[in-house]
């Protein structure tokens, strides 16, 4: 996409994204709690800021902010030299120390009161998001990433192991699972996989039949279409219907685990969901594979297999795997509503906190979702970054 | 009437022009001529200010184009660019009809006007009117941009490239239309070219950039005899004297009919027409080995004899047209 | 066509009860439920498409140009985030009912908006905006005839978008207590009534589809494509 062409080229003298940023970001410092305390399950949380909090994490987390803000001040050309990348390891300065706020404070309350609960407040949340949006305004590089991510990944997963952030709540209602949060997740991961997987055979299958008959092009994608339409929840409750009925019919089918309720129907669901993108591109891929390469290939004397795999498919894969992409993170998603069908997952966990008002519950499973999702969406992303020149 | 004076304009670094003097009068068209890069289309830019100098200024009809609002000014001065700019989502009506509306004319006159304006760009409104742009032709499209250029009757026309994009033969037929309604609204119009071919058949005057400043400004017969230099001279092309040839009708050296004036004489099928240019009078020589050849006016009638050494002459003397 | 076949069906169901074979969700009638529905999605549609194409159209100005690679990141960015995850994460900050739904249908919903305002103005062809300009149009009016009207069909499909998922989200949105036609799924869910299940499912999946045919109607193009010029 072209830039404006009546724009005036150059950045502004002050990116406004991160001095806007570096600004909330330290006075979320002093005027938003990072903790949340109770004494005990029926009274209210009280608000702790960071600085009686924690001095130390306070003024990590306002250097690291004031770098930036200072960052931002740099002339335009300054900022967009090569060396400016290594500005990025201020980005995870932020996140380091509201995370070391919180293993100060879960040490300060570590033993003596097992009662008393600590949650992480909107101050911790509000850094994390705030040093994504950073992250991503600021210029970098894969190397200086990786660099800058290493220690507040380190500190995190070192922290949990040796029981740093035991008092937070959150990490009290994980260790209270147990292995049910093992168990979910792995169950989360399987209908994702399992339900990309056949959307992706199916969306392959429908792409190409839709490339070649344009019987299966209306009908097939619209058929996919209206079920894209319908909501997941809607979708899931449809199919319990016929599916409990075809169970009752036939007893055999309960053997493989096909009931009502119960991954079945979410499984069926989420691979009808995921199909749609896989075969949305599969045919655009295949409509728009230019002619010109195929001619050429038949004129060399290539055998249609020897075309199809050695011409059409790498020429179309990288589309395939962009739908692939967008299916994954679709089903994601979707797979937390399967928990109320009795599919589990980590809807699982979220469903059940919203029951008890257990918040942490909650973020329990949201937060694993989001990341997935982020995770998945960065990998395929990755994996699926045009190489080569394009035909 | 168009005035630069001690007009520059930078970008960043790079000077797009600098220090340009010049004065374009009323009722004439000025080219503005150059390679690429020599700020022709900068130059007529700053006159409706879709770019501002650097230094200096331009006064139109003796204001400076800083007095009056951006979009008033915009809106008494036509702009026809290449790529021609119709709106899509608009019939051809209603693309002509945009500067009228704009200037809050009441309906019935808009109307009237954009049959007129249709009519003279040899589009009639009947016809063409409700089509959409993307219906349209290269050729109709940029003789509907012309026309939305007229629409409100501007005493400027600033034209960039207007006929680049269209193809070779359609763009012969849309310049000689062109001039046939310059020749009649009398326009002040600034035209921005590289093609020298076009420049010479549609230009009074020609004013030659190179790198931002300004060569040589004058009218299009003295640039053709009497380059001020080299590079003038090689820009103009070696066929200088051909090229102004192609300037003069037949009938300016025609001598008087001697006998056989006005019957339909028996070498009236090798009779030539009288408006048609001096450098196909050669060729016509130089293919028939002829030395005279008779003149012919609409109705085939014998107006005149052109010689051929009247025409060689006059190639020689280098005097201007009449 | 489809608009009346299943605008016709869910308006019928709707509209009398009595045409159901079964017992139906006691607590609100199917019409209420789609009312709720309606006005949990409506209004944070209208939200969304307000704020979505406000800053869409801020942008893609000269003077909002600095925040545009940044504001396309955030919104892929945005878009991975499930939204019923965006749904869920109001609780801790809004609690529960029908206002943090709202709240979140419009954040998730301006997301589709933004994005597709910005690539139809971006879109414009350049020798459009500069004939507009060069022939004396204002900014605001250039962009009210001419950029806004050739955008029209992919905001609209954006918009389309944004409110046939919020129409899904909603339904979730009775897990936080918004009411609407998820109520009768989750209560069917719970209490193995699938007569209740099948209400909400059937009201929700015709509500989807009738919007989506509606907004087909009114021209959400998903191709930017503006009718070519010959140049």
């Amino acid at each position: 996409m072209r830039p404006l062409a009546l724009a005036a080229p150059g950045s502004p003298r002050v990116d406004p994204v991160l001095a806007a940023l570096a600004l909330a970001g330290a006075g979320s410092a002093f005027l938003v709690p990072f903790y949340q305390f109770a004494p005990n399950r029926i009274v209210g949380g009280t608000g702790w800021f960071l600085i009686p909090a924690s001095l130390p994490a306070a003024l990590g987390l306002l250097a690291g902010w004031l770098g930036i803000g200072a960052f931002a001040c740099l002339p335009p050309s300054v900022r967009r030299a090569a060396a400016a990348r290594w500005a990025w390891l201020l980005v995870p300065v932020p996140v380091l120390a509201a995370l070391a706020g919180a293993a100060r404070v879960s040490w300060a309350l570590a033993g003596a009161d097992a009662v008393a609960r600590v949650t992480l407040g909107a101050g911790f949340w509000l850094t994390l998001l705030g040093a994504l949006v950073a992250g991503i305004a600021m210029p970098s590089g894969i190397l200086v990433r990786a660099l800058g991510l290493l220690p507040a990944l380190g500190l995190g997963v070192a922290g949990l192991a040796r029981g740093w952030f035991d008092a937070l709540s959150l990490v009290r209602e994980a260790r209270s699972l147990g292995s049910a949060f093992g168990t979910e997740f792995t169950r989360h991961l399987t209908l994702t996989g399992g339900a990309v997987m056949a959307g992706t055979v199916l969306g392959l299958a429908l792409g190409v039949a839709a490339h070649r008959s344009p019987g299966w092009r209306l009908g097939g994608f619209f058929t996919l279409n209206s079920l894209q339409t319908l909501p997941s929840l809607a979708l899931f409750g449809l199919l319990i219907l016929p599916l409990a009925w075809l169970s009752a019919r036939f007893p055999s089918l309960r053997a493989w685990g096909i009931k009502g309720i119960g991954p079945a129907p979410a499984l069926i669901a989420l691979s009808l969901y995921a199909t749609l993108p896989v075969a949305r591109n599969t045919l655009t891929a295949l409509d728009e594979m230019p002619q010109a390469v195929l001619d050429a290939g038949r004129g060399m004397g290539m055998s249609e297999w020897q075309l199809g795999l050695g011409v059409v498919v790498p020429l179309a894969w990288p589309a395939v795997l962009a739908g692939i992409r967008i299916a994954t993170v679709q089903t994601v998603g979707n797979t937390v509503v399967a928990a109320l069908i009795g599919a589990g997952g980590l809807g699982t966990f979220i469903f059940q906190g919203l029951g008890q008002t257990a918040m942490d519950l909650v973020l329990l499973g949201t937060l694993p979702v989001v990341a997935l999702a982020l995770a998945a969406d960065q990998v395929l992303g990755f994996l699926s970054r045009p190489r080569g020149a394009r035909p | 009437m168009i005035t630069f004076e001690g007009v520059s304009r930078r970008f960043g670094a790079t000077a797009a022009l600098a220090g340009i003097d010049l004065t374009l009068a009323d009722h004439e068209l000025c080219i503005l001529l150059g390679p690429s890069g020599s700020g022709k289309s900068t130059l007529l830019r700053l006159v409706n200010r879709l770019l501002e100098p650097t230094s200096g200024r331009i006064l139109v009809d003796g204001r400076d184009v800083r007095s009056y609002r951006p979009e008033a000014l915009r809106r008494n001065i036509g702009y026809v660019i290449q790529s021609v700019g119709l709106f899509p989502h608009w019939k051809v009506r209603d693309n002509v009809a945009t500067v009228p509306r704009l200037l809050g004319w009441e309906r019935g006159r808009i109307s009237a006007r954009v049959e007129e304006v249709m009519d003279l760009v040899g589009l009639p409104a009947r016809t063409f009117g409700g089509r959409y742009p993307h219906e349209l032709s290269g050729g109709e499209a940029q003789r509907v941009g012309v026309a939305r250029a007229l629409a409100s009757d501007p005493p400027i026309l600033l034209m960039d490239e207007p006929f680049s994009a269209v193809d070779p033969l359609g763009r012969h037929r849309i310049q000689g239309e062109f001039l046939e309604i310059q020749r009649r609204l009398k326009k002040a119009v600034v035209f921005v070219t590289h093609d020298v071919d076009e420049a010479v058949r549609l230009g009074d005057r020609i004013a030659l950039l190179k790198e931002g400043r300004l060569v040589q400004y004058d009218r299009t017969e003295v640039l053709l005899e009497a380059p001020a230099n080299p590079f003038v001279g090689e820009f103009l092309g070696q066929d200088r004297t051909l090229k102004r040839l192609s300037r003069v009708p037949a009938s300016t050296l025609a001598r008087a009919a001697g006998p056989g004036a006005g019957a339909l004489a028996a070498g009236a099928a090798a009779a030539l027409a009288e408006d048609l240019d001096l450098r196909l009078v050669l060729s016509h020589f130089l293919g028939s080995g002829t030395d005279i050849v008779p003149l012919k006016n609409r109705q085939e009638r014998i107006t005149g004899w052109l010689h051929r050494r009247d025409l060689e002459a006059w190639a020689r003397s280098g005097a201007t047209a009449p | 066509m489809s608009l009346a076949g299943f605008g016709g069906v869910l308006a019928l169901l709707a509209a009398f009860p009595g045409l159901w074979p079964w017992p139906l969700y006691p607590r609100a009638s199917p019409l209420g439920l789609l009312a709720q529905h309606l006005v949990l999605v409506g209004l944070s549609s209208l939200v969304a498409l307000a704020i979505g194409l406000g800053l869409g159209i801020a942008v893609t100005r000269r003077w909002g140009q600095a925040f545009l690679p940044l504001a396309r990141t955030l919104t892929s960015i945005g878009q991975t985030f499930p939204p019923t995850a965006v749904l869920i994460l109001m609780v801790p900050v809004l609690g529960f009912g029908l206002g943090p739904a709202w709240v979140a249908l419009a954040l998730y919903g301006i997301l589709p908006v933004f994005g597709n305002t910005v690539e139809a103005l971006l879109a414009v062809p350049s020798a459009t905006r500069d004939a507009a300009q060069g022939l004396g149009f204002r900014p605001g009016q250039a962009l009210w005839q001419v950029e806004l009207p050739l955008s029209r069909p992919f905001i609209l499909a954006g918009v389309r978008t944004s409110t046939v998922v919020n129409v899904g989200t909603a339904a979730i949105g009775a897990a936080i207590g918004a009411g609407g036609l998820g109520a009768p799924i989750l209560s069917g869910l719970v209490t193995q009534n699938n007569g209740f299940l099948a209400e909400g499912a059937i009201l929700a999946g015709l509500l989807a589809l009738t919007l989506d045919a509606g907004f087909g109607l009114l021209g959400a193009s998903a191709e930017v494509r503006f009718k070519r010029q010959d140049p």
